[in-house]
């Protein structure tokens, strides 16, 4: 194949990926909460509809890099931005952390949005939004102890990506919390709701995690 | 930075992935470093360069020049 081709076949592979993440994401997304208000008949607001919707965009990303980890020749090469399969069989160990991760990490996002809107409404819950609540810490110490395990198998790319991703959530956090924070107080907005700030830190590592990555070349068609 | 990593690779007949194999680094490193999204390290670069029999300054090139 020549370069040109290759490239072409490249830029194919990442518009179907991107096409398929966008048709799963927002129809799964349209499911989910509209199964959640015919079964409850609860009233979603947008701050609730919004960290639902973070923690689906994890959850989705890390049920594709499961797939594609557990079966790289099947999925992988083609769902995910590699070179071949063998890349994926490579980096096995630290892309399967980070599907897991993701995973929880979004289901736990979405089971406080959901605690905290059939609370709302009265509305009986598997759990109450203070064990939504205690569940995310327990998966933000485990999603901190798996960050730590895979830091020492990081090779220098994946340290500064790391470290330019804490830094990106930083500054996109300071931003906004300057911006919002600052118009609240001077009654041009509302202040936000305390699902807001959840979102607010979850939606920024993540756009920080694509500006990272795309800063490094990474999301080019490979 | 430019650099010519890939040139000398290639001239090696080595893939990424068995360039990274040899220095250690994800093939993602590579292929930063050679299509010039990632600068890297000293020690990895100057693993590179004796990786390939070269000087550091011949596979890294810096056209900065200090002023007169």
């Amino acid at each position: 194949m020549t370069k040109q081709a290759s490239a072409a076949a490249g830029w194919r592979k990442m518009a179907m990926q991107t096409i398929v993440g966008a048709i799963a994401g927002a129809g799964g997304m349209l499911a989910v909460t509209s199964l959640m208000e015919w079964q409850h008949g609860l009233d979603w607001v947008p701050s609730q509809i919004i960290l639902v919707g973070i923690g689906f965009v994890y959850a989705l990303m890390g049920l594709f890099v499961g797939l594609g980890t557990m079966a790289p020749h099947l999925f992988g090469q083609r769902m995910l931005n590699v070179a071949d399969a063998e890349e994926i069989v490579e980096q096995r160990s630290s892309m399967g952390s980070s599907a897991l991760s993701c995973l929880i990490l979004g289901a736990a996002l979405m089971l406080l949005a959901y605690a905290v809107t059939a609370d709302a409404a009265g509305a009986a819950a598997p759990v109450t939004p203070a064990t939504a609540y205690a569940i995310l810490l327990a998966v933000l110490a485990g999603f901190v102890a798996a960050s730590l395990w895979m830091w020492k198998n990081f090779d220098e790319l994946w340290r500064q990506l790391t470290v330019d991703v804490s830094a990106i959530t930083g500054q996109i956090l300071m931003l906004a919390g300057i911006v919002w924070g600052g118009a609240a107080a001077a009654g041009l907005t509302t202040g936000p709701h305390p699902l807001d700030l959840v979102s607010l830190a979850f939606g920024s590592m993540l756009l920080a995690c694509f500006v990272a990555a795309g800063r490094r070349g990474m999301m080019a068609p490979r | 930075m430019e650099n010519r990593v890939r040139h000398y690779r290639e001239a090696a007949e080595w893939s990424q992935g068995e360039l990274a194999r040899r220095l250690g680094v994800s093939r993602q490193t590579i292929n930063a470093v050679e299509t010039d999204k990632y600068d890297p390290s000293l020690p990895l670069a100057l693993r590179m360069a004796r990786l390939f029999g070269l000087d550091v300054r011949e596979l890294f090139i810096d056209h900065w020049m200090p002023e007169e």
